[in-house]
Order: C-alpha cells, then structure tokens, then sequence
C-alpha cells in the first residue's frame, strides 16, 4: 500500500465521519476542488472508497440530481488508522522543535 | 455565471478517458448544481469548476501507462534511426532554430528579463532636465535634494576613466564613477564588505575614500581585507571602505571604483553646467507622475529665483523616468528585433519539420486508418505519431542548446559595450526550461500537422486504398497543405529579408552621416597626466611637446592634443555669454559644447577651416584670450554677423573673455544621428582661464599616411621618452572610434541579416523537398506525357512554374507582412523608410534567387525521367 499524502489523509478522514459527497469533502478539508476530487479517484482506484449513486428517485423527491457518495471501505478505514499513527508519532517531534 | 460553471465542466470533460466520461459529467454537474442550491454560487462556483480540469487531467494521465510510453519512445528512436538522412536533416533544421532562438534568448534573459542589481529597481527614478543631455547641475542637486518631498533619496554621478595603483596589483586605468552620497542609498545597492559614503565623507575637504568592485578588489588585495586598505585613485591616496559586489555594474559596464562627488552648490556659475546625472528613489506611495508634477514646480521656483540664469521664454521641462527604461529602454528595440528574427528562423524550421513529417506520415496513412478502423484509440496513435516528432525536437533542442553555449559567448563578445549588463548574460535554470519548452513545443506543433491530416480523411484513405486509386491526383489535399507550409515559409523569410534590408540601408545611411571631421587615416590614443606631478603649466608644456614631436615624425601629415575625442566623449553643453547679450529669438540659454586643443587640430582631424586663424605657439597663457568657433556657435550667439573679432565667455566666475580669431565647419560631438551642436574651442594653453581648468587627460591625434604599426611605435616612443611614467591608452584609429557609435545598429544589422540567409536557405530547403516529393508523385504522369511526344522544356517549366507560382504567392505574402513587422523598426531605422522599395526589392529577388536554385535540382530529374522506366514502375 501507498503512502497516504496528508491531503489523501484528510480526505479520508472526512468520510470516516457523516461528510459524503466531493463539495461536502471541499468545505469538510478546505482544500480546493482540484485537490480533492483527484485524491477521491485516486482513493477509489486503490479500494480506500467506494462510491455509489444516490437513488434517482430519492434526489427527485429532494429536487436534485442525483449525488455520487463516497464510503471508506474497510481497507480505508485500516490505512486510516495506520497513517493517523504514523503522523501523530510525528507530532511530538513538532512539539519539541518549538 | 452558473452556466459558465458549468461550461467550463464541459470543456474539460474532453480530457477525461471517455469509459468514464459520462459518470464524470454527472458527479461535477451534481456539484454544482448543489452550488446553487446552497446559494454558492458566482466566483466560488467558477473555483470549483475550475477544479474539473485537474480531475480531468489526472483522469487522464492516471491512464498512462508508463510501460507503453517508453515502448513508443523506442519504437519511435527505431523508426528515425532508420530514416538516417530525415533523421539528420530535421535535427540539424530543428538545431539551428532552436539554437539561434536560445542564444537570444539567453542574451535577453540577462540584458531585461534578470532583475537589476539594485532593490525594488523599479521606484528607482532618473532626473533631467528636458534637454539632451538628460543632466543636472550641481546646484540643482542640492537644490532637489533639499526641496523634492517625492524622493526618499537623490544620488548623482559621473564617470570617466582614471589610473589607479595599490595593493598587489599593478597599476591600471579603470572606469571611475564619481558618486554623491545619495548614490547608493538610492539604489539600495548592499555593498558586499564595508559600507558606503556618508554625507561628510561627500565634502571637498573630507577625508579621501573610496569603494571599490569585488573584482578590483581580488586583484589587489585577494579575498577580503580590501576594506580599511589604501589605494591611488588618479594620483590621490584613498582609504577603501567598502566593496560592491560582483555584478553591481553602474552606472557603467566593468565600473571598477567609486569616489565621493562632493558637490559644490555654492558657486554660482556651476548652476547651468549640466554635468552630473541624477538618480532617485520614489517615495512609498508616490507615483512617478506626481514626482513629475513636483519637480516641475521646484523647477519653476528656480526659474523665478534665478530670471538671469533661467530664461522665462523657456520654461525647464523636468523629466522623471523609470530606470529600467532609462537603462535598458534603447537595447529594448534591437533585442526583440534580434528575438523576432530568431523565432522567424525557428517557426521556418518547425515548418520544414512538418512539412518532412507530411511526406513520411503518406506512407503510414494507410496504417494509420485500419488501425482507426480496427478501433485503436486516437490518443494512442497520436502517442505513437507524436513521439517521434517529440523525439526529433528534443534531439534539436539538445544540439540548439549545446550550440547555444558558444553561441551566446560569441554574440556577448561581438555585442556593443552600449548594450548593458552584457556581464550577466550566461545559460541559467531560465534559458534551459525556455529551450526545453520551445523543443516540446516545436515537436508538438510540427507532430500536429500530419497527425491531423492523417486523422482526418482516415476513412477517405481506406476506400481509395481500397479500389488502389490512390493516384497523382488523388490526395489534392496533402499538396495543398505542402503548398500552404512552403507559402508560409517563403512569406516568413520574406519578412526577415525586408527587416535585414533596412536594418542595412539604414547602417549604411549611418555611415554616410557627414561627421563634419575626416577619420579616415587619424590614430588617435589617451594621454592621462597625474595632477601629482603635473601642474597646469607643466601639462601644457608636456602635451604640446609630444604633439610637437608626433607632428615631426616620418609619415605623420599633422598632429595634436584634444581634451575630448569627438563622438566618443561628450563634455556636456556649457552656457556661455556673448559680447552682444541679445541671441537669436529661438535663443533662450546659450549653450556651447567645450573643446581644449593645441594648434593644427583642425587640420588633423580635417574640420575645414572656413575664416580665420588656426591657435599658434604664440596663443599662451599670457598672451589674449582666443577661441575658435562653429558656425552654429557664431550663428547662436550673433546671428548673421561674422564671429571674427567678437567676444564671448564661459558663464563662470573664473572664465575670461575669449576672442574669436577662427570659424571653423560644424561637426558631429555626440552622437552621429544627434544634430550639430555649438562648439567653442580654446587653446590648451589657456584653457585654465578661458574654460576655468586645464584637462590633464588628453588626446594625441595624428593623421598618417602609409602603415599604421610604425606612428602608434613612434608615439609610444616619444610619449616614452617625455616622461617614461605616463600610460598611454586607448590607442586606436579614429576610423574605429565611430565605427564603434553604430556598433549597435551593426550587430543587430549583421545578426538579422544572418538569421535572413538562414531563413531563406530552410526556406529553399523547404520549397525543393515540397517539389521534388511533387514530381515523385507525379513520375507516372510526367512519364506518360513524355511518352506521348511532350518537349524537356515544358516539362520544366512545368515544374519550375509550380515552384515559382508558390514562391510568388509566399513573397506577396512576406511583402505585406514586411510592411507591417517593419514599422516594429522604426524606431532604429536611420533615414529609410519601413516601406523602402530598394530594401524590399532586393529582399524579394535575393529570394525568388534562392528559389530558383532550390528548383534547379527537382526540374532537372523531371527532365531526366524515363517514359519506358516510369510506365513501367506504374
């Protein structure tokens, strides 16, 4: 597996919460959208997502068209957890460096 | 703007892989139709949208597969390897377009785009009054100085040259800028040790210091321990206490040390000597036209202040410009000529390329359809197709930068001294990415041309494949997409033909200029005498003495000493007062260009003589004050009467009134295309009172006849003998003193017409491979004809009359481009006119020339062609 960059990492961690859909993803990270749809197809790509399209009729009845959700998969949600470990071993570091 | 959003998502749905496309299309319009829902839309739905390309983008890249890349570089490296002779041409074309675009560009790189060396150099400012030249005077300085709110700081200076000895080093003559204490504040110039001039320190009786350049002070002292140092500027001993470093080049190239000016603002006559130029930085927040705006008032308070030094007729025009146009403003012009050329040279190249390219992608067209047919993807073919044209201009592009290398050297050491910062010029990170782009460009725009064509009649190619009909006839559109690159080419070098004509007339026009002096057979060389060892009277006595002896010497016509060597050095235009105080109406300050001389200068130098007497022996210190004129200076001080016998002074407290004995013919002082100013001459002998300081460095000039080697022996002999201390420099022919004025104008003259012959010559390259592929083509046909009884000749001229229809149409084309492009010159032309018919006629018949022999070649194997052979074949 690939390194998480920290944008893919903020990525992800944004779906590991109730954030569901790419703009929803943009105003979670504040990263901007060239960033952020690149990193969700790249996470698709290596099974860290999966995506699924909200039924038709349901984005009809909220007069919408339909939206494309993002889910991190069980794979994600392992590499996750292991990136999280290895930036936050990092961070005392930080903390000694001030 | 939603809907612009929106179609900005459209476009960029181009680039997506089209499996994946339509589900793409759907995500983003979803998105941004949230945008509009959540009320967010205008500029923050426009970023967002502009977020699709990126996607697109690595969509489409994430595609790649790296593996087939490199196979299609490989496949790609075979194919031209097995093209040996296309291979080799198209690199070489491609090499020296893309070399010749380099070099310029490296040399455009270091003289306007590299930053000045000094900080924010752009609030820097030049001051001047509205006359040439753009000087002030020491008054006027302080005055502003004092006065101008506008500033933050006013440095002014001066330069010359002068001898200086210290250290480890040997003595030497160097460039010597006199600088007032503002000087480096101004251009917030960081010496590299040390530190610059303070206020105190720029005061006539301060203690003498200097600073001197990174490069002086290696030669002297090595690295560091400059600072604290002494050495002898010009005979005086100075405490050096600072170093600039490598690079600080002003105010003039290779300027070696810096003195303090010590501006004297209380004599009076100084106020009109318009000696010094000025800098100064702008203050936070002001403009350039408010600091304008301020100093025209302070000007108009002096005019008020001073009525009897500055005339009310004539109201002092202040002028306040960038320095960045100031300094590089008259390169700017003959460098993007230079560019222009060069790009010229490459897009022929490029032209050259794709038109090699058409006529090797019509054997692959076929290929190309049935594997469209077969359903390959267009991005893969065109992958395939363009790495070899990628391939090719990289290779171009490696041997163009490689020869770009001595190239640029080459062009810096022929470059005048008056294009600047010529010592920054050198290949850099900037001129390796230009030459990496400028490659990649070329081989995707000259890959472009036969990919598209072959794209798009694929289907056509296979049907006529098909039924075999693919005859002469059959592919009219691939002979007119060849007629159209050689149309274009041909129009491209006509341009450059017409540019270098009139960049020729016009140095010729600048070689025809009546200097009003001979050059011709006058050799000239500097004699700088140390104020140390050289009183006025001893310098008199020494100068006038080695003339003497040159004048004696076998083959030496006539000989004499010059304060200022016309056309290279300028004096500067002092205001003088005539014996009658009314001048001309147009008249307002009278001011006179300065000359010192020793007799028989005129003669010398061949400035004809037209009443009067030439100085004598007799014209000394003690006896009358005289003076020689011009006839622009008698003209300006009295009209239409004769200047013989009139007076006239130096507006100085220290000038004595000088008689006129002599009227001499007007002659050139500044430039060569500057008009004839007022000059007054005076004896050396009495120059300390009639022009207030005798100049210790002076000109010994000679006019021979004969070898030039044994009168430059001669004077070094008797300067030699006179006082073995003295250096002499500058030695050099007068001939070559003006040559080097339009040094300029000839270098930029020669290198366009230098990248003109090679656009013609890739031009007529281009125009023989277009034709002679046109009678390969048209073997068959040609052979029936022959069979059928039709004459050599009109075989011929049959293909000598497609040649040339297509380079008729390319000139007509090129004249009027040349027209246009040519007023981009205006501004260096000199007495030619951008429509010139002389410039543009021999353009156009140099080419129609170059033509012709490109066609000789193709005509005569159509000639050669075998009716039996060619049925045959078919």
């Amino acid at each position: 597996m690939r390194r998480l960059s920290i944008p893919a990492l903020s990525v992800l961690h944004a779906l590991s919460g109730d954030v569901r859909y790419g703009f929803h993803v943009i105003d979670a990270t504040g990263l901007p959208s060239g960033t952020v749809y690149p990193v969700l197809s790249r996470l698709e790509r290596d099974g860290l997502v999966k995506s699924t399209w909200e039924e038709e009729s349901d984005a009809h009845a909220a007069g919408r068209p339909a939206r494309r959700y993002y889910k991190v998969t069980p794979a994600g949600e392992k590499a996750l957890r292991e990136a999280t470990a290895q930036y936050q071993a990092l961070v005392p570091a930080f903390g000694r460096k001030k | 703007m939603s809907r612009f959003a929106h179609l900005i998502v459209r476009a960029a749905a181009r680039v997506v892989p089209a499996d994946v496309r339509g589900e793409w299309r759907r995500e983003w319009h979803s998105e941004l139709a949230w945008c509009d829902e959540e009320e967010r839309g205008g500029v923050e739905q426009l970023r967002r949208a502009a977020g699709a390309w990126r996607h697109a983008i690595w969509l489409r890249t994430d595609r790649w597969r790296w593996d087939v890349v490199w196979h299609d570089i490989r496949h790609a490296a075979r194919a031209l390897r097995a093209r040996p002779v296309f291979t080799a041409v198209s690199t070489l074309s491609l090499a020296l377009g893309i070399g010749a675009n380099v070099a310029i560009f490296t040399v455009v790189n270091g003289v306007l785009v590299r930053p000045l060396p000094f900080g924010d150099p752009d609030r820097v400012v030049q001051l001047a009054n509205g006359d040439s030249p753009a000087t002030l005077s020491g008054p006027e300085v302080v005055d502003l100085v004092r006065d101008a709110k506008s500033f933050t700081a006013i440095g002014a200076y001066a330069h010359s040259d002068g001898n200086v000895t210290g250290g480890r080093g040997d003595a030497e003559r160097v460039r010597i800028a006199r600088v007032s204490a503002g000087f480096f504040t101004t251009l917030a110039a960081a010496t590299a040790e040390g530190r610059g001039f303070t206020t105190e320190e720029d005061r006539d009786a301060a203690p003498a210091v200097v600073v001197i350049s990174q490069a002086l002070a290696n030669r002297y002292f090595g690295r560091g321990g400059a600072v604290g140092a002494r050495i002898t500027v010009n005979a005086m001993q100075r405490a050096v206490i600072g170093v600039m470093p490598a690079g600080f080049d002003f105010p003039a190239a290779n300027v070696d040390v810096w003195v303090p000016l010590a501006l004297n603002p209380a004599a009076p006559g100084e106020r009109r000597n318009h000696t010094y130029r000025t800098i100064a930085r702008l203050a936070p927040g002001v403009t350039i036209e408010q600091a304008h705006a301020e100093v025209q008032a302070i000007k108009a308070g002096w005019q008020t202040q001073y009525p009897d030094l500055y005339s009310p007729e004539r109201p002092l025009n202040a002028d306040v410009i960038s320095m960045r146009d100031r300094l590089l403003g008259t390169s700017r012009p003959y460098l993007i000529a230079m560019f222009g050329a060069a790009g010229f040279v490459l897009l022929i190249a490029c032209a050259n390329v794709a038109s090699l390219l058409l006529t090797y992608g019509e054997s692959r067209r076929k290929d190309l359809a049935i594997c469209l047919a077969m359903g390959a993807s267009r991005a893969r073919l065109a992958s395939r197709t363009m790495a070899e044209s990628v391939l090719l201009t990289l290779g171009g592009g490696a041997l163009g930068l490689a020869a770009a290398v001595p190239a640029s050297r080459a062009l810096v050491a022929l470059a005048p001294d008056s294009i600047p910062r010529l010592s920054q010029v050198s290949i850099d990170p900037m001129v390796t990415i230009f030459a990496l782009g400028v490659s990649l460009l070329t081989g995707l725009v000259s890959g472009a041309v036969p990919l598209l064509r072959a794209f798009s009649d694929a289907d056509a190619t296979l049907l006529r494949s098909a039924g075999r009909s693919v005859g002469p006839l059959g592919g009219l559109s691939t002979p007119r997409l060849h007629a159209t690159i050689v149309v274009t080419e041909i129009a491209l070098a006509m341009t450059m033909l017409a540019g270098a004509g009139l960049l020729t007339r016009s140095l010729l026009n600048l070689r025809a200029i009546d200097l009003g002096f001979a050059p011709d057979h006058v050799i000239t060389a500097k004699l700088t005498l140390p104020r140390a060892s050289y009183d006025d009277a001893r310098a008199i006595a020494t100068v006038a003495e080695i003339a003497d002896r040159v004048r004696r010497a076998p083959a030496v016509r006539q000989a004499a000493a010059m304060w200022l060597t016309p056309i290279f050095e300028n004096g500067g235009m002092w205001s003088v007062l005539g014996d009658r105080t009314t001048p001309g109406p147009n008249v307002a300050v009278p001011l006179g260009a300065p000359q010192q001389t020793t007799p028989g200068y005129f003669e010398t130098m061949g400035i004809p003589m037209l009443r009067g007497r030439d100085f004598t022996a007799a014209d000394t210190a003690r006896s009358e004050f005289v003076g020689i004129v011009n006839e622009s200076f008698g003209r300006m001080l009295w009209g239409n009467d004769d200047p013989l016998g009139r007076r006239f002074k130096v507006d100085h407290p220290k000038a004595g009134w000088i008689t006129v004995v002599g009227v001499v013919a007007d002659t050139r002082v500044e430039e060569l295309t500057s008009a004839k100013p007022p000059v007054m001459y005076v004896p050396h002998s009495q120059a300390a009172e009639s022009q207030y300081f005798t100049s210790l460095a002076m000109t010994i000039a000679a006019r021979f006849t004969g070898e030039v080697a044994p009168i430059v022996a001669e004077l070094r002999r008797v300067v030699r003998e006179t006082d073995s201390n003295l250096p002499l420099s500058e030695v050099r022919l007068l001939d070559e003193v003006v040559g080097a004025s339009m040094a300029r104008e000839r270098f930029t003259a020669v290198l366009v017409s230098g990248f003109a012959v090679l656009a013609a010559i890739l031009a007529g390259v281009g125009i023989y491979g277009v034709i002679a592929y046109g009678v390969a083509q048209r073997r068959a046909e040609i052979g029936v004809r022959m069979a059928l009884g039709a004459a050599t000749g009109a075989i011929v001229g049959d293909v000598l009359e497609r040649g040339l229809v297509l380079a008729a149409v390319g000139i007509g084309v090129g004249l009027a481009g040349a027209a246009g492009a040519s007023r981009s010159l205006q501004s260096v032309l000199v007495g030619v006119r951008p429509a010139d018919p002389v410039a543009l006629g021999v353009g156009a018949l140099s080419l129609l020339l170059v033509v012709v022999c490109a066609l000789v070649v193709p005509a005569r194997r159509a000639a050669q062609i075998s009716p039996v052979e060619s049925l045959r074949h078919r």
